[in-house]
């Protein structure tokens, strides 16, 4: 039997081939370096020593090639002078919501803190890793420990090029995120004009922008406004490259993808995508379309490959609960598509979805699909704009299956809402093509009645979530607090002694560790405080209740070695538990592991 | 007319329509069931019923007519005037228990989408919910926008304030058109502007947090929509002008009473053009008025409600009280002593033009088709405001100079503005200096009456309970950690400022829900807010009975503020409970770590849930 290679994958010219060839060895040598090679540690030493080096190498080349496809300036200010006048308002408008109604704060556990000590790592040592612990020395903080975190960095790097330009300060991963949402609006309106012109757009842009989980990521310090941003970038720049298949824009697409890969662990399914669009891009312009950015491309996504392999081999990092074997297995599935339904169909204050973006994209998806079947649209009928759209949304769906199978995967659960994201961004670009195509085909005008409605929507079902929701995270309370009282107290170069995670700590540019460690080290402790390294050691410790009535308790993680005496300083009530933050006023040298009996010292008041 | 009115079929239905709403709100519901109605339907109908206004706005402001662009000498006055009002009047509760009250329920809208006021609340599990709500007999329209603020821009106290601020600029817009629609001159706009800017009692208004404004807005806004359907009666027109008594109606007690009117006007209007224009809006307005009138039905449940017992009245509406209540008004629209918040110029030409208003009123009411349809508009709808005033006047409480009072005097300050620009615009002949020379008196009132009183505002230092609230709120302020419990009469006012709250009523109630509380240090204090008197004579001090704590509360004083001569507001710390002579719970810093106690996950956590629960049960 004879297959027929396809006219697009036999390039006349000698110069294509070769790039051709060209391509499948870089892609070869990609998956060796990346795969084969070394072994995941020896991966990980690679990527901590060069991982700062190649992201920002990849960076500048999308940087570049964006520069190559920007607007004249003068096409700009027309724009923006005519329909983009309504663009730019409703996007400034939900930024501004954003601004004044969601809280900065942490809002996934320890996601957002790892962010900000990887960044501060990338910013003072140009070393990809998280901090493992940093004491104040010499007037500068001493970052110890580094350890490769599981999380893509390239969020943190843009974060650690924030903290190069401005000075570094916490406040740059919030910032960044704030600045993401405008972007993120703008690039929803791109993709919903693509799909059905300037009312599509604004419909998909204001269907996005009254969500609260996008204003509540706007004003934390996570990754997801980030990767939201890169998916819609994939979903525009795949749109303008199959319009329009050349060089420039491939090499956009192809950088974006290898970003994208880099901003999410999942979201390397998204480098499937951007080669679908590529093939059907080379399909629409009958050869192969080969830029230097396709070729590096393979090369490129070798830090990605070393730093899965890293992860994949070290089962520390993946936080399985108690019981759980595996990351990923059907025996989550029931659990978490009930978790989904939830999550979708939720009316309450405690989950962060959007009731609007759910029945909307529904009743889109029906008509839609309805449209199709009796038009007997095939493939080739659809717009580009409208074939990227559906690669990506390839990507999306992929990844919210794979979600499913994960042992975390309860969207209800508002550390995981987040991961639908990128779902309901394309869900609402599917709402903006609908109404935008019923404008068209039936005149009626449907745009306005539509934004009303989500606007609506979000003032019901929205705006509580936005400004309650992540109130329930009270270890983000408890240490804002802790801070606050630490503030209070006179200028000193401290140590704080954690019950949390001392990455918090590390963020405010103050040394510290944690209790355990110290019980652990308790010879270095004693150490220290005879020697004077530290101006003052403060200790955050919280009691638990013992029974229905209250008998309060130290929690062990929150113990000290035995000889630690403290003087209180303030306490406050978080949930059932007492929160206390404490001054070390003396360290015996005592051998006993006994935990620490408390200070009789009388608090003194914090002002 | 007879023979019109029963021949169509769909005005027929309307009939019926309107009949079977009057029968579902007022009798064929239990009142138990209308209530709760209301308190699980209330936030939907209110948001109903703006959507359906705002869609009938937005129709009318597609015709653009009626909407010109205000001259720039507008724009001016109407930002002067503001900029006065809130240079003297500063953001605050004005009136106890009401503003906070309907602050209350805005935060139940906002947290919960029922209708009600926090009774108890916690922040235990991270959000601040509330535990327990109560019905207020406050009609929800003004809550509801509020609560649409706290969704907008986040939840907090002044937002109540902030509507105020803007509805106080929204009235003096209005009032400028309507006036300057009635005078038929540009300077009849400039006039009623500068006369309502030199009333003290709308600066206060505008920086309170009640509903008062609201309902003077709408009343405004009403009688200018009634005069522009009767001008051209179309279903554009007809729909807004109804939809905006319904608003009205959903604002105030008895503002429902607009509603008879408004369906005169409307069937005027029918009658006049031979046809009857049944619109979807129209037909609705009816079924958007259910929820108030169940909440009417709060009062039959609840005669407590009348607070007769604050005047030893036996009765809330009667003649025995006209005479007086007439003294009242007078003595408040004439006042000169400062202590009213009253602009005596504008009471005095506002009560002589009164009379002569009401000739005007009586011809046109006697002939209705040979005046312009505007005028009869006008006259008809301010059968209204005479029938709200007449009501007043024969109410328990109509006291215009009572410092509580005082705010229900707006409509009728409203129809002696009105009175004015009818004598001026229509009764007295033409001159072109008329306008102006009306323009200089109210300025000169403003400059040299207005301005002193509001700077001084003795009006409202008079008024201790207000005063009170805003101590509270200072003390607020100073103190570090909000995580306290606060014992209270007023315990309301603490839970809309997201503070754990009771009264002290049930303070002495749940005794040991607070020894529970004290022992676990479940806040960082435990305030008490009591009143005092002290004895002229002796000097000897005594607690103001509602606050009267039983010695078993062992207190230490933090703070003491003076309300008035004699009379002194004190927050004290619970410092300990007691039991008889033994000391039941005292605030103690955990001082065992228990190394014994082992701790193994899930004991623990089923201690921590018990002990949740048990926090939650033993809040007071």
């Amino acid at each position: 039997m004879r297959s027929v290679i396809p006219g697009w994958l036999r390039p006349a010219d000698a110069d294509t081939r070769r790039r051709l060839l060209l391509l499948a060895l870089t892609a070869l040598a990609a998956v060796q370096l990346g795969f084969l090679t070394f072994t995941p540690n020896q991966g990980a030493r690679i990527l901590a020593a060069v991982g700062y080096a190649l992201i920002a190498l990849t960076f500048a080349a999308w940087v570049w090639a964006l520069w190559r496809l920007r607007f004249p300036l003068a096409a700009a200010r027309t724009w923006a002078a005519g329909e983009g006048r309504a663009v730019l308002a409703w996007a400034a408008g939900f930024t501004l919501l954003a601004v004044v109604t969601a809280p900065y704060r942490y809002n996934v556990l320890f996601d957002e803190v790892v962010i900000q000590s990887t960044a501060t790592n990338l910013h003072w040592g140009r070393e990809v890793g998280a901090i493992g612990r940093a004491y104040i020395y010499d007037g500068a903080l001493q970052l110890l420990q580094p350890y490769l975190d599981k999380r893509p960095y390239f969020f943190p790097f843009l974060v650690s090029l924030l903290h190069d330009l401005t000075g570094w300060r916490e406040a740059n991963a919030f910032a960044l995120n704030t600045a993401l949402l405008p972007v993120i609006l703008l690039l929803t309106y791109a993709g919903g004009r693509a799909l059905a012109g300037h009312r599509a757009g604004l419909v998909a842009l204001v269907s996005l922008g009254a969500f609260s989980l996008l204003l509540i990521n706007a004003a934390g310090a996570g990754l997801e406004m980030l990767n939201l941003a890169l998916v819609l970038g994939l979903v525009v720049g795949g749109a303008a490259y199959l319009a329009r298949p050349d060089t420039a824009r491939l090499d956009l697409l192809v950088l974006t993808s290898i970003l994208l890969a880099n901003t999410r662990y999942e979201s390397s399914a998204y480098v499937g995508s951007a080669v679908l669009i590529v093939l059907l891009g080379w399909v629409r312009a009958g050869r192969p379309v080969i830029s230097w950015g396709a070729l590096a491309g393979p090369l490129l996504l070798i830090p990605y490959a070393l730093h899965n392999r890293y992860l994949s081999a070290t089962p520390a990092l993946w936080e399985l609960r108690e019981g759980i074997q595996h990351r990923f297995s059907l025996d989550f599935l029931v659990a978490n598509l009930g978790g989904a339904r939830t999550f979708f169909f939720n009316v309450g204050p405690n989950i962060g979805n959007s009731l609007w973006l759910t029945v909307a994209g529904l009743l889109a998806l029906s008509g839609l699909a309805y449209s199709g079947l009796r038009r007997h649209l095939g493939w080739g009928d659809l717009s580009p704009a409208t074939q990227a759209c559906l690669v990506v949304a390839g990507g999306a769906c992929a990844n919210l299956l794979l979600l499913m199978a994960y042992f975390w995967g309860d969207l209800s659960d508002p550390i995981v809402s987040r991961l639908a994201l990128p779902f309901h961004a394309l869900v609402a670009l599917m709402v903006g093509g609908a109404v935008g195509l019923l404008e068209q085909r039936r005149r009626w005008r449907l745009a306005g009645p539509v934004l009303v409605t989500a606007l609506i929507c979000y003032g019901v079902w929205g705006a509580r979530v936005t400004q309650n929701l992540f109130d329930i995270n009270m270890i983000e309370a408890a240490q804002r607090w802790e801070l606050g009282v630490i503030n209070r107290l006179a200028p000193a170069e401290r140590l704080v002694l954690t019950d949390k995670s001392p990455l918090f700590w590390f963020a405010q540019g103050m040394g510290s560790s944690s209790c355990a460690r110290a019980r652990q080290n308790a010879g270095g402790l004693a150490y220290h405080w005879r020697i004077g390294s530290f101006q003052e050691i403060i200790v955050t410790q919280h009691f638990v209740p013992l029974g229905a009535d209250g008998g309060w308790t130290l929690e062990p993680e929150s113990r000290l070695p035995a000889g630690v005496r403290l003087e209180p300083l303030a306490e406050r009530r978080f949930g059932a538990n007492l929160q206390r933050v404490s001054r070390v006023i003396d360290v015996l040298p005592v051998t006993s592991a006994a935990p620490a009996e408390p200070s009789t010292v009388e608090p003194a008041p914090v002002r | 007319m007879l023979r019109f009115f029963l021949i169509p079929r769909p005005v027929a239905l309307l009939g019926i329509l309107c009949l079977l709403v009057l029968a579902l709100g007022r009798w064929v519901l239990p009142v138990d069931a209308a209530l709760h109605a209301v308190i699980s339907l209330g936030y939907w109908w209110s948001l109903a019923t703006v959507v359906c206004a705002a869609v009938a706005f937005w129709r009318l402001r597609q015709r653009g007519a009626p909407f010109a662009r205000p001259a720039g000498l507008t724009v001016v006055l109407i930002v002067a005037v503001t900029l006065c009002w809130h240079a003297h009047e500063s953001f605050g509760f004005k009136i106890l228990a009401d503003e906070s009250l309907l602050l209350g329920t805005s935060q139940n809208m906002h947290l919960c989408r029922d209708v009600g006021y926090g009774l108890r609340a916690t922040d235990v599990r991270g959000p601040f919910e509330l535990l327990q709500s109560a019905l207020d007999k406050r009609p929800l329209l003004y809550p509801f926008l509020v609560s649409v603020l706290h969704d907008w821009t986040g939840y907090r106290p002044a937002n109540a304030f902030w509507l105020n601020a803007g509805l106080g600029v929204a009235f003096l817009g209005l009032l400028h058109g309507l006036a300057g629609k009635i005078g038929r001159h540009p300077w009849a706009g400039h006039v009623a502007v500068l006369f309502a800017g030199g009333i003290p009692l709308i600066a206060q208004q505008a920086a309170g947090g009640g509903f008062e404004l609201l309902n003077l807005t709408l009343l405004t806004g009403w009688l200018w929509l009634g005069m522009l359907f009767l001008e051209n009666p179309d279903a554009v027109r007809q729909d807004a002008f109804v939809l905006t008594a319904v608003l009205l109606a959903c604002t105030r007690y008895e503002s429902l009473l607009y509603l008879v009117p408004s369906a005169l006007l409307v069937g005027l209007a029918w009658w006049q053009s031979g046809s009857a224009r049944i619109t979807p809006l129209t037909v609705l307005a009816p079924v958007l008025l259910l929820p108030t009138l169940w909440l009417q039905q709060s009062f039959a449940a609840n005669p407590g409600n009348w607070q007769l017992q604050f005047k030893a009245a036996d009765q809330p509406f009667g003649f025995q009280y006209l005479a007086d209540n007439l003294g009242h008004a007078v003595a408040h629209f004439l006042s000169t002593d400062g202590y009213q918040p009253n602009s005596p110029v504008f009471g005095l030409l506002g009560l002589l033009a009164l009379p002569c208003f009401l000739l005007w009123s009586l011809r046109i009411w006697r002939a209705p088709r040979q005046a312009a349809p505007g005028d009869t508009a006008l006259a008809w709808l301010c059968l209204g405001l005479w029938g709200g005033t007449a009501l007043l006047m024969l109410y328990f409480w109509g006291q215009f100079d009572d410092p509580v009072i005082h705010r229900l005097s707006l409509p009728t300050q409203l129809l002696l503005l009105l009175a004015v620009i009818v004598v001026l615009g229509r009764m007295l002949p033409y001159r072109s200096w008329l306008w102006k020379a009306a323009g200089c008196v109210a300025v000169a009132a403003l400059l040299g009456w207005s301005l002193p009183v509001m700077a001084k505002n003795a009006y409202g230092r008079m008024y201790t309970p207000g005063l009170a609230f805003a101590w509270r709120e200072q003390f607020l302020r100073q103190i570090a950690d909000r995580q306290v419990l606060v014992i209270d009469r007023d315990a309301q006012f603490w839970i809309t400022q997201k503070i754990a709250a009771t009264p002290i009523t049930q303070a002495e109630l749940r005794k040991e829900g607070i020894a529970f509380h004290l022992r676990n240090r479940s806040f960082a204090e435990i305030y008490v807010f009591q009143s005092f008197r002290f004895d002229e004579a002796t000097g000897i001090e005594t607690v103001v009975a509602e606050d009267r704590l039983s010695p078993a509360f062992e207190l230490a004083p933090v703070a003491q503020r003076r309300l008035s001569i004699g009379h002194v507001a004190r927050i004290s710390r619970v410092v300990a409970i007691h039991e008889g002579d033994k000391v039941i719970a005292q605030p103690a810093w955990p001082t065992a770590t228990r190394p014994e106690v082992s701790l193994p996950a899930e004991p623990t956590a089923a201690a921590r849930t018990d002990y949740l629960n048990n926090w939650i049960k033993q809040l007071p």
